[in-house]
C-alpha cells in the first residue's frame, strides 16, 4: 500500500501549491467585472524595450486617471503571444481593447473577436495590418518631416549656406508610416525652395546610411542636407561625412528621426544637427482618450478618415533642446 | 583458523521483512566470526538481496535484531552502517568514474587541511589500503581507466579502508575472468586472515566451496541450513538451495538428421579466419574457447551482427546473405546473445513485448496488432518453456535472470527458428533455472532444432554439444567429439598449446 | 517447479533490490501482480494534476470557467500540441528534433501565401508534404549518416529559417479569407477547429504507439537500441520514420497556426521547439526513450497553456510569469526523482 499512500502526498501537495498562486489573485480578480468600474485591456508589444515602457506608462495612467480598471497583457515580441494572450484579456469582460501589435497581420483574428464581443479595437502604433480597427494612433509622421525640412532650412539660413541641393533616405518600402516621414519632409524642404536630389532606401540599418551617403556625396559633392527616416541611418549618414572630412551638423545638416540614444549622443558631439522625437506616453493617453469615445459611442475627429488615423504630434530636438540625461 | 574473539563480527537473530505483504525474509539468523569467510548461497529470490540490502541499511527490518561484536546495533542509513563497521561491495558498482582511484577510497571521508582536501595525505593513505590489498593500481588514475576487475578492487579498498568488522561481497566473481575470480578469492582469504568477517554471496558454488568456511542456504525467505563447508557437497547445498534433488542429467542420445546450416571457410571483420563446418538437424555443435578465441564472434556474424569477410553461409543449401539480423531471422536463425542486459532485453519493456517484438508481423492483421493472438502466442511459449511471470505485462526487468532468459530464447523460437545461435546461455543464471534451460535444448534437439552453442563453462559446453570446435586466436584448433571431447584436451587447444607443439590444427572434417 | 509464492518473492525481492545510493537506480516498478503505481502515475499523473488545476482555477480564477476562455485554451494549446505528439515519437527513441521551430515558420508562411492566392487545396497539404520531407532529410541524416540529432536538427533549425527569410522576403505572408482562417479560428459543434484536429492527432498518434508493429518498434529503440536490433527491430528505419512523423505533425500545426494569426513570417514562434520538448518531457516521457505515453503529452500542452492563461487572468507580471513557468517545469522534473526518493524512504520505515 505504499505507492498509494504516495500518491495521495503528491496529490495534497499539488493541491495546495495551486491554492497558493491562486489564492493570491483570486482578491484582484474578484473586484472587476460586475457593475463596477469599465476594465480597458492594453496588450503591449514587448515591455523590454524602453519605448514601450515609456507607452505602458502613459496608457496606465490616463486609464487610471479616467476611472477604468486596466489590464495589461504583454505580447512578448510573439505573435502567437500576442493572438492568444489579447484573446485572454477579451475574455476577462473588457470594455476596450488597445493594443500595440508585435505583429499588425495578425490583427486580423484579434479584431475580429473583439468586434464579435461588441469590443472596440484601439491600436497603438506600429500599424493595423488590413484589419478592421476601430481607430489607430500614429505619431504625426509628416509633421515631423515638415518640421526635419524647417530646421534644416534655418540651420543653413544661419550658417548662410546658399546649397539647394538635399537628399532624403527613406526606410524599408513596406514601413507604410514611416514613408510619410519623407514625404512630408520633401514637400516642406521643396516649398522652401531646395531640391531633393537624391532619395534612396537605407532599409532602416545604420551601415547602409553610411553607404547610401558615400554615394550621394560622390553624386552630388555639393549637398547641403541630409533627412534620413530613422536615427540610426542619421548617424550613418554623420558617419560617412565624418568620413569625408565634413560634419554632419555644419557642413551639411543632418537631421534623423525617433529620439534614439546614438542619435541623442550625436546631436551632443556636434555630429548631427537635428532629430525628430516621438512622444509614446501621449500615445497611450490618447489610446484611452479614443477608447472612451468608442465606448460612449462620441464621434470621432480623425486626422485620416480613410485610415481612421490620429496623429499625435511629435518634437524637434536640437543642441538647444537636448534632453539632460 | 584461529578465533582471536569469542564473541561473532556480526550476529543476525530473527530478522524478518515484510513487502505489501509478502514475507521476503522470514526469521534468518546466523553469524559471522571474525577471520571467517562465511557463504551466503541460494536462488533468486531466496531473500539474499533483502538480507543484504538490511545489513547494508538500505532496507529496515520489519523485526530482528542485529550484533556487531556482541552490541546491538541499528542502521537507519547506509552511513550507519558503515560506522558500525559492516562494509558493503554490491554487485553494481557505486564508483564515481572520472574521479581518481585515491578520491573514490576515500570520497566524502578525504582528509583535510582546512577546507581543502590533503592531497599528499590522500594518496599516501590510498596507496596504504592498496598495498594492504597487495596489488597493482596506481591511486592517482581515474577509475573509468581501469578494467572492471580493478575498479571491484577499488570498491574493496574503499570498505577496507573503513575498518570493517565484517565485509559484505555481493557476487563479486559476476564480471570476472577465471585468472582475476582465482585473484579475487585469495585475496578474500587475505582478508580473513586479518580478522576480518567475510560474507560471502554467490551462485558460483565451486567458488564457494574454495573459499569458504561455513555456508549457509537460503530459500524462500527462510534459512535452511548453516554448515562447516566440510561438512556439504555441491550437490547437497544445491539440493538444499533448490528444496529437491536436481536429477545430474546427461545428454540424451541425439539422432541428427540433414545438414541444415553449411559454414565454408568463414572470416569474420578481422578478428576470425578459416571457420568451415556442417550443422545437421537435431544436433548441437559447441564452440569452445577462451576469451577473445573469436567463438563470439562466429555466432555474431552468422546472425548479421558482424560483417563477413569471406568465405560462405549455406542455410539447406541456399546461399545466405547476412548483412543484419532481420535477414538472418528471414533465414529461420534465431540468437540468444550472450550480454543479456546489453543486447538481450529491452528493460522498459513488458514481458509481452519483449517476445512478441520479433513477431509482430505474423500477429499483425491490416496494420494493427491483434493482442489477443498476441497473448496467446506468449501462453503458448510460457507454459513450453515454463516461464515464470504473475503478468505478461510485467516489466521484464523484474523477472529473474532465468526467466528473461527464457523470454529471449521463446522470442527467436516464436519465429520457428531451424538453426539456434546460443551464446552463454546460462550466465547470471540461477542453478534450478540452469537445468531447466538444459532440458528446454535437449527438447528442442529432439524436435530437430541445430544449435550452435558458445560457452565459456567448459561443463555446459561437454553436457549440451554433440561436437566440439575449440578456438585460439580467431582460428579453430580442432574440432572433437565422443570420449576425445574432454575439459584437458579442449583446454589443452584452446590455449594454443598444441598448435605451438603439434602439427598445424587438423582440418575440420564435416 | 518452484510453486506460486516463491513466484511472488521472486518479484518483490527484485524489485527491492536497491543498491546504494538511491540516485543511482534506475526508477522500478512498484507493486506487484498488475498493477503497478509507478505506470500509472507515468501514464495519467499530468492528466491527473491538469484536472486539479482546473478545478481550481475555475472557484478561484475569474473569467476561468467562462466558455470563451476554455475555448481559448483548448485552442491555444493545440498547436504546440499538435507538434509534440509527433515530438513524442523521436523522444521516444532518445532523439529530439530542433528544427520544428523553423519547420513550423516555413510551411505556415506557405500555407498563408498558398491561401491568398486562392490555392486553399494547396495551402492544405503542400505544407504538409515540405514537413514530411524535412523530417526525412532529418531522418536521414540522424538514422543512416549517424550524426548526433542535435547538431542535425539545429543545423536545420538554422538552414530552415535562412531559406524562408530568403523565399519570403522577410515579410510577413498576411491573409484574412474566412475559409482557410476559419480553420484555426473556427468551432466544430462548439469545439475549436484546432483543438479537434489535436484530439484526432494524439488518438491516432496514441493508437499507432500501442498498437502497431512501428508503435513497437519506438519503444523498444528507445529503450535498449541494441537489444532491439539483435530481436530485429529495424532501428535505422524506425528512427527515421519517427522523425517523418514530427516533421508532419509540426507542418500540420503550421497550416493551422497560419489559419489563425492569419498571418506567418520565418520567425514565427520563437522559443517554439523548446516548448514542444518540453511538453513532452513534462508529459512523462523519458528523454533518453523507452517510457512515456501520449496521454502525458496531451495532458502536458493543454497544462501549459492553462498555467499561463491563469496566469494571464489573475494579471500576473509578465515576468514573474516566466518565473512561475520555469518553476513548475522544474518542479515537475524533478518530481520524479523526489518520487522514487520518497518511495525509498516509505519502504524503509
Amino acid at each position: 500500500m505504499r505507492f498509494p499512500k504516495l500518491n495521495k502526498l503528491l496529490i495534497i501537495g499539488a493541491t495546495a501549491g495551486m491554492l497558493a498562486l491562486s489564492g493570491c489573485g483570486a482578491s484582484t480578480a474578484a473586484s472587476s467585472g460586475g457593475g463596477g468600474p469599465k476594465t480597458i485591456g492594453f496588450s503591449v508589444y514587448d515591455m523590454q524595450y524602453g519605448y514601450f515602457q515609456t507607452m505602458e506608462k502613459g496608457t496606465h495612467a490616463a486609464a487610471t486617471a479616467a476611472g477604468y480598471n486596466y489590464k495589461l497583457f504583454d505580447e512578448k515580441s510573439s505573435e502567437s503571444n500576442m493572438v492568444s494572450g489579447t484573446q485572454d484579456l477579451l475574455n476577462q469582460g473588457i470594455s476596450a481593447l488597445i493594443i500595440s501589435p508585435f505583429q499588425p497581420g495578425a490583427l486580423g483574428p484579434i479584431v475580429d473577436a473583439a468586434h464579435a464581443k461588441k469590443i472596440p479595437v484601439v491600436v497603438d502604433d506600429i500599424g493595423g495590418g488590413s484589419s478592421n480597427y476601430d481607430a489607430i494612433v500614429i505619431s504625426d509622421n509628416a509633421n515631423g518631416g515638415k518640421l526635419a525640412a524647417d530646421e534644416m532650412d534655418k540651420e543653413l539660413k544661419a550658417a548662410g549656406k546658399t546649397g539647394k541641393k538635399v537628399a532624403s533616405i527613406t526606410c524599408e518600402p513596406s514601413a507604410v508610416y514611416a514613408a510619410r516621414r519623407n514625404v512630408g519632409f520633401d514637400a516642406e524642404i521643396t516649398t522652401l525652395g531646395y531640391t531633393v536630389v537624391s532619395e534612396v532606401s537605407g532599409h532602416s540599418k545604420q551601415e547602409e546610411g553610411y553607404k547610401d551617403t558615400q554615394d550621394i556625396l560622390n553624386a552630388h559633392p555639393d549637398i547641403v542636407g541630409i533627412f534620413s527616416c530613422n536615427d540610426p541611418m542619421a548617424v550613418g549618414a554623420a558617419q560617412a561625412l565624418k568620413d569625408a572630412g565634413k560634419s554632419g551638423a555644419k557642413d551639411v545638416i543632418v537631421v534623423g528621426f525617433n529620439g534614439d540614444q546614438i542619435a541623442l549622443d550625436a546631436i551632443k558631439n556636434g555630429q548631427m544637427a537635428a532629430t525628430v522625437q516621438q512622444q509614446p506616453d501621449k500615445m497611450g493617453a490618447m489610446t484611452v482618450d479614443l477608447a472612451t469615445k468608442l465606448i460612449n459611442k462620441t464621434a470621432i475627429t480623425f486626422d485620416n478618415p480613410g485610415a481612421r488615423e490620429i496623429y499625435v504630434p511629435v518634437n524637434l530636438i536640437t543642441k538647444a533642446n537636448l534632453p539632460t540625461s | 583458523m584461529t578465533n582471536p574473539s569469542p564473541l561473532p563480527a556480526l550476529a543476525v537473530q530473527n530478522l524478518s521483512r515484510r513487502f505489501s505483504g509478502v514475507q521476503a525474509l522470514d526469521n534468518v539468523s546466523f553469524d559471522v566470526m571474525p577471520g571467517e569467510v562465511h557463504a551466503l548461497v541460494g536462488e533468486n529470490g531466496a531473500g539474499k538481496s533483502t538480507l543484504i540490502n538490511m545489513l547494508a541499511g538500505v532496507l529496515a527490518p520489519s523485526s530482528g535484531t542485529l550484533e556487531v561484536n556482541g552490541k546491538r546495533v541499528t542502521f537507519p542509513t547506509p552511513a550507519s552502517a558503515q560506522r558500525a563497521g559492516v562494509g558493503v561491495i554490491f554487485q553494481e558498482f557505486n564508483l564515481l568514474p572520472q574521479l581518481s582511484v585515491a578520491e573514490n577510497i576515500f570520497l566524502n571521508r578525504e582528509p583535510r587541511r582546512g577546507f581543502v582536501i590533503d592531497w599528499p595525505e590522500l594518496y599516501r593513505r590510498a596507496s596504504a589500503v592498496i598495498q594492504m590489498l597487495e596489488i597493482d593500481i596506481n591511486p592517482r588514475t581515474p577509475v573509468q581507466e581501469l578494467p572492471v576487475a580493478q575498479q571491484q578492487l577499488v570498491e574493496i579498498a574503499r570498505a577496507l579502508s573503513m575498518d570493517p568488522q565484517v565485509i559484505i561481497m555481493d557476487e563479486p566473481t559476476a564480471a570476472l575472468s577465471e585468472r582475476e575470480v582465482e585473484r579475487l578469492l585469495y585475496l578474500v582469504k587475505t582478508l580473513a586472515a586479518r580478522g576480518v568477517g567475510v560474507i560471502y554471496v554467490s551462485h558460483r558454488l565451486n567458488e564457494v566451496f574454495t573459499v569458504a568456511n561455513r555456508i549457509t542456504v537460503l530459500r524462500d525467505g527462510r534459512h535452511i541450513l548453516t554448515a562447516p563447508a566440510s561438512e556439504l557437497t555441491e550437490d547437497s547445498v544445491v539440493a538444499a538451495m533448490v528444496g529437491r534433488e536436481l536429477l545430474h542429467t546427461e545428454r540424451p542420445p541425439r539422432h541428427p538428421g540433414n545438414v541444415v546450416l553449411s559454414v565454408h571457410d568463414l572470416a569474420v571483420e578481422d578478428s576470425v579466419k578459416g571457420v568451415s563446418f556442417d550443422l545437421h538437424a537435431g544436433e548441437v555443435i559447441g564452440l569452445a574457447g577462451l576469451m577473445g578465441s573469436g567463438c563470439t564472434q562466429v555466432l555474431e556474424a552468422l546472425f548479421g551482427l558482424r560483417a563477413i569477410t569471406a568465405g560462405t553461409v549455406m542455410m539447406e543449401g541456399k546461399n545466405l546473405n547476412l548483412g543484419a539480423p532481420r535477414q538472418a531471422q528471414h533465414a529461420r536463425i534465431g540468437f540468444v546473445p550472450e550480454d543479456r542486459k546489453r543486447a538481450g532485453i529491452m528493460p522498459d519493456l513488458s514481458v509481452l513485448n519483449n517476445f512478441s517484438i520479433a513477431v509482430l508481423d505474423r500477429i499483425t492483421q491490416l496494420l494493427f496488432l491483434n493482442r489477443r493472438r498476441e497473448g496467446a502466442l506468449m501462453n503458448t511459449y510460457r507454459d513450453k518453456l515454463h516461464m515464470r511471470y504473475s503478468n505478461a505485462g510485467q516489466l521484464i526487468s523484474s523477472l529473474s535472470g532465468g526467466n528473461q532468459q527464457k523470454v529471449i530464447l521463446a522470442r527467436s523460437l516464436a519465429q520457428d527458428c531451424r538453426v539456434l545461435l546460443l551464446s552463454e546461455p546460462t550466465r547470471g543464471v540461477d542453478v534450478g533455472a540452469k537445468a531447466e534451460i538444459y532440458a528446454l535444448i535437449d527438447d528442442l534437439v529432439a524436435e530437430g532444432m541445430a544449435v550452435l552453442l558458445q560457452s565459456s563453462e567448459l561443463p555446459e559446453v561437454l553436457r549440451l554439444s554433440d561436437r566440439c570446435i575449440v578456438f585460439a586466436g580467431g582460428k579453430p584448433q580442432g574440432e572433437l567429439d565422443g570420449a576425445a571431447m574432454d575439459q584437458p584436451t579442449i583446454m589443452h587447444l584452446a590455449t594454443g598449446l598444441a598448435a605451438e607443439s603439434g602439427p598445424p590444427a587438423p582440418e575440420i572434417i564435416t | 517447479m518452484m510453486n506460486e509464492t516463491k513466484q511472488i518473492l521472486q518479484d518483490s525481492d527484485a524489485s527491492t533490490l536497491a543498491p546504494l545510493p538511491p540516485s543511482a537506480t534506475t526508477p522500478r516498478r512498484g507493486g506487484l501482480g498488475s498493477i503497478s503505481w509507478d505506470v500509472v502515475w507515468e501514464r495519467y499523473g499530468i492528466a491527473t494534476i491538469l484536472v486539479l488545476l482546473w478545478v481550481v482555477a475555475y472557484f478561484n480564477v475569474n473569467y476561468f470557467g467562462n466558455v470563451d476562455n476554455f475555448a481559448e485554451v483548448l485552442r491555444q494549446s493545440s498547436f504546440v500540441g499538435i507538434a509534440a505528439v509527433g515530438m513524442t515519437y523521436v523522444i521516444l527513441m532518445g532523439a529530439f528534433d530542433l528544427s520544428v521551430v523553423s519547420t513550423l515558420g516555413l510551411c505556415a508562411w506557405l500555407a498563408v501565401t498558398l491561401a491568398s492566392k486562392h490555392q486553399l487545396g494547396l495551402a492544405l497539404t503542400l505544407p504538409l508534404l515540405v514537413g514530411i520531407g524535412i523530417g526525412m532529410l532529418n531522418g536521414t541524416m540522424v538514422a543512416y549518416l549517424r550524426i548526433p540529432a542535435f547538431i542535425v536538427t539545429l543545423a536545420m533549425q538554422f538552414l530552415i529559417r535562412g531559406y524562408t527569410f530568403i523565399v519570403a522576403g522577410g515579410d510577413n505572408a498576411l491573409y484574412a479569407g474566412k475559409e482557410y482562417t476559419s480553420l484555426g479560428t473556427g468551432f466544430i459543434a462548439g469545439v475549436p477547429t484546432p483543438f479537434i484536429i489535436f484530439i484526432i492527432v494524439a488518438v491516432v498518434g496514441a493508437v499507432v504507439l500501442r498498437n502497431t508493429p512501428f508503435g513497437r518498434y519506438i519503444y523498444a529503440a528507445g529503450s535498449n537500441a541494441q537489444a532491439a536490433q539483435v530481436a530485429g527491430v529495424p532501428v535505422k528505419r524506425t528512427l527515421f520514420w519517427g522523425f517523418v512523423v514530427v516533421g508532419g505533425c509540426t507542418a500540420l500545426a503550421a497550416v493551422l497556426l497560419g489559419a489563425r494569426l492569419y498571418t506567418a513570417g520565418p520567425g514565427l514562434e520563437p522559443g517554439f521547439e523548446l516548448n514542444v520538448i518540453a511538453a513532452v518531457v513534462l508529459g512523462g516521457t523519458r528523454l533518453s526513450g523507452g517510457r512515456g505515453s501520449l496521454i502525458g503529452t496531451f495532458a502536458a500542452a493543454i497544462l501549459f497553456t492553462t498555467l499561463s492563461n491563469v496566469l494571464n487572468l489573475l494579471s500576473i507580471d509578465p515576468f514573474v510569469q516566466q518565473v512561475v513557468t520555469g518553476s513548475v517545469l522544474l518542479i515537475a522534473l524533478s518530481v520524479e526523482g523526489v518520487r522514487s526518493r520518497l518511495a525509498e524512504r516509505l519502504n524503509r520505515g
